[in-house]
């Protein structure tokens, strides 16, 4: 997929890599461009470049030529995505999209003139999220379980999985996915790119507010799975979805618990005591790492 | 001897004659499919939201021989258009270079903005072209006449030779 959308002499450039150790790739116009790959890199004529002067540099309309082939050279049809600055390629790989906003009595109309972009390779690590599966269910049921980390920790990996172990082993509960950047399915066409479980059903490319709202209605879950929570409204859903005895297992940005629990947005969220487990990943030895587990009276139940 | 050689020429002016009215007849359908491409494409990047490729394709098989090897040569330069529609438009020779450039100048911009900006881009370039799909109708009424004068003017031929 990567090799459909950019510039031909990168894609030369990566042939010398091992492509399922790339995670990520920055470039940023008239800028060295680096790679994620095992660390961090200079991406080079011929692969890793020793120093930036070596590096490849990435123009302004190669950046727009790239958003245009990640777009399937149709734009309108992802513009809803381009607001909120991101493209979702086919296979999950997900593009970070800076540039130009244009806006219209105040609302965001689109993105124009990229300045820069990060591509992220999603990772299927399968059988990721058993160490941590035990202490998320009982014999009454799953627990509703927050997952935090900090950015590039592994988030997805594991709720991909997570979603996955849950689907298979629990067939007689049904689980909603709400993919909201469609990360953590990759759906295209109806179908997934990375394995979510069998039983799954999933909402891509769309608010976390309209899939658990609707998914409630329609889908009757007895799981809701949902990537990264970040504002007042997606709380507002979450608890309506809790308020129906919906489980619900998310993701959130923090480095660790003690941070989340500092943080005055999801201060109220803990008073609202929804979440039953806290799963703290981190990048310690690696992105996936299972630091701990606490549970809503701040015990820890695992720790590394 | 004279009679093969009158019919030979009458043969000879008639297909002239069909041949000019035939070309009207392309150009005019040339703009039409266009026209109803734009229409469509107003009415499903509004609503469908598909990617280009695909709603060019479910419709590609309703427009004439011309438009239609257009529209294939189109999508398989779709990543980099700019190259190929340079090159259309210097060798072609259906349509008016006028026209032509209305044309490549639209299919340029497409899929690249979003679907406000697209809508008006069609609206846009559906109003310019109106003016122009009337005079490829007048034209093709010109055709007519060439083919009955090349019918007529063969007959003379025919006639005066024989």
């Amino acid at each position: 997929m990567l090799k459909k959308i950019l510039p031909t002499r990168f894609m030369r450039s990566l042939d010398f890599l091992q492509v399922d150790r790339l995670n990520e790739i920055r470039l940023r116009a008239n800028c060295p461009t680096i790679v994620y790959y095992g660390g961090k890199y200079f991406l080079g004529e011929n692969g890793l470049a020793d120093s930036s002067k070596d590096a490849l540099n990435v123009t302004s309309q190669e950046l727009n030529d790239i958003v245009f082939r990640a777009c399937e050279c149709s734009i309108y049809a992802h513009n809803e995505e381009l607001k909120q600055g991101f493209v979702t390629l086919q296979n999950g790989i997900r593009i970070g999209i800076c540039g130009e906003i244009v806006t219209d009595k105040g609302t965001i109309k689109t993105i124009k003139n990229f300045s820069s972009l990060n591509i992220r390779i999603p990772r299927e690590v399968k059988n990721c999220s058993l160490t941590a599966l035990p202490y998320l269910h009982n014999e009454n049921g799953i627990f509703n379980t927050l997952v935090v980390a900090p950015p590039g920790a592994g988030k997805t990996t594991f709720i991909r999985d997570l979603s996955a172990q849950l689907s298979d082993k629990f067939i007689a509960k049904n689980l909603l996915i709400i993919d909201e950047r469609n990360e953590i399915s990759a759906t295209c066409n109806g179908r997934t790119s990375l394995y979510v479980g069998k039983y799954s059903d999933i909402y891509s490319s769309c608010s976390k507010e309209f899939g658990i709202i609707n998914g409630i209605r329609t889908m009757t879950p007895d799981i809701i799975v949902l990537d990264e929570l970040a504002n007042k409204s997606d709380i507002e859903a979450l608890y309506n979805a809790v308020g129906c005895g919906v489980k619900v297992i998310a993701t959130t940005h923090s480095k660790d618990y003690n941070e989340l629990q500092s943080k005055p947005f999801f201060r109220e969220l803990l008073k609202m005591a929804i979440f039953e487990r806290f799963v703290v990943l981190s990048n310690a030895k690696g992105p996936g790492t299972l630091d701990n587990i606490w549970d809503e009276n701040n015990t820890c139940l695992y720790c590394r | 001897m004279n009679f093969i050689i009158g019919g030979l020429m009458f043969l000879l002016c008639a297909f002239i004659g069909f041949k000019i009215a035939n070309n009207y007849k392309r150009k005019l359908q040339f703009i039409t499919d266009f026209k109803t491409l734009l229409d469509y494409l107003e009415t499903n990047i509004l609503y469908l939201q598909d990617t280009l490729e695909k709603l060019i394709r479910d419709k590609m098989e309703s427009f004439h021989s011309d438009f239609k090897n257009f529209l294939e040569n189109y999508l398989q330069n779709l990543q980099n258009s700019t190259e190929f529609l340079e090159k259309w438009l210097k060798e072609q020779n259906l349509i008016d270079t006028e026209t032509a450039e209305i044309i490549k100048k639209f299919m340029l911009e497409l899929g690249r903005q979003d679907s406000t900006a697209q809508l008006q881009s069609i609206i846009q370039t559906n109003e310019i072209l109106a003016k122009h799909t009337e005079r490829a109708q007048g034209e093709q009424k010109k055709g007519y006449m060439s083919a009955r004068l090349g019918i007529m003017g063969g007959l003379a031929l025919f006639i005066i030779i024989i």
